[in-house]
């Protein structure tokens, strides 16, 4: 196996072979763990919050989520395991050849509207930064620094990944 | 009449599954999944729904 032909696999998602796989089990550890503590888990802690108490909400979400993930695994974590290819790829015996494509949208159109969630929240958070600190513009309010905030966490993503 | 496979991806097909399927595959990897998606997290639901 030559390194063209892994770089090759690699960019047509075609299945990587174990020596090719530059991942692991602590890897792939750190980069759930990671997802794992993103922001969505405030968001849903916080409204548990309203319908259970304390004990409640902690087993509710701890086992709920543990089953959440067993069900994602099992429909992804076997056959990217084995065959090495990433989980759109994973879905062509189910959506064929074509039908790749909806799963591949539906990825898509999650990433998209998850991040500008984020951005928002980004925003937000500069703007309420900027109050408490005494460093917001007297001629200016939250409806002006909620899209420059906005602008800026994108232009900072974008020239970070060029 | 479907397209033939490109043959550098039937070779890696062929050769994936020929392979074991490894460690991540046994009894014991199966048991634990068992262990944490279902039975651990249903124990924990039951034990909250009486706290």
């Amino acid at each position: 196996m030559s390194l063209a032909e892994g770089g090759l696999a690699d960019r047509s998602a075609w299945p990587l072979l174990p020596a090719e796989r530059t991942w692991g089990r602590w890897r792939l550890a750190i980069a759930l763990a990671t997802a794992a503590a993103a922001t969505w888990c405030y968001l849903i802690g916080e409204y548990v919050g309203y319908y259970l108490n304390f004990f409640q909400g902690a087993a509710a979400l701890t086992g709920g989520c543990m089953i959440g993930m067993l069900l994602v695994f099992l429909a992804a974590g076997p056959i990217c395991g084995r065959f090495g290819i990433d989980s759109v790829a994973a879905t062509k015996p189910q959506f064929g050849s074509s039908g790749w494509v909806i799963p591949s949208l539906m990825q898509i159109i999650s990433i998209i509207g998850w991040n500008s969630l984020l951005l928002i929240f980004f925003a937000k958070s500069a703007t309420q930064l900027l109050r408490v600190l005494g460093l917001m513009p007297a001629a200016m309010s939250g409806r002006e620094i909620v899209p420059a905030a906005t602008l800026l966490a994108c232009s900072l993503i974008y020239f970070s990944l060029l | 009449m479907p397209e033939p496979l490109p043959a550098e991806l039937a070779r890696r097909i062929e050769v994936l599954e020929e392979e074991p399927q490894g460690p991540d595959f046994d009894p014991v990897s199966w048991m634990w999944l068992a262990l944490l998606g279902l039975v651990l997290p249903v124990g924990v639901l039951v034990l909250g729904w009486f706290l």
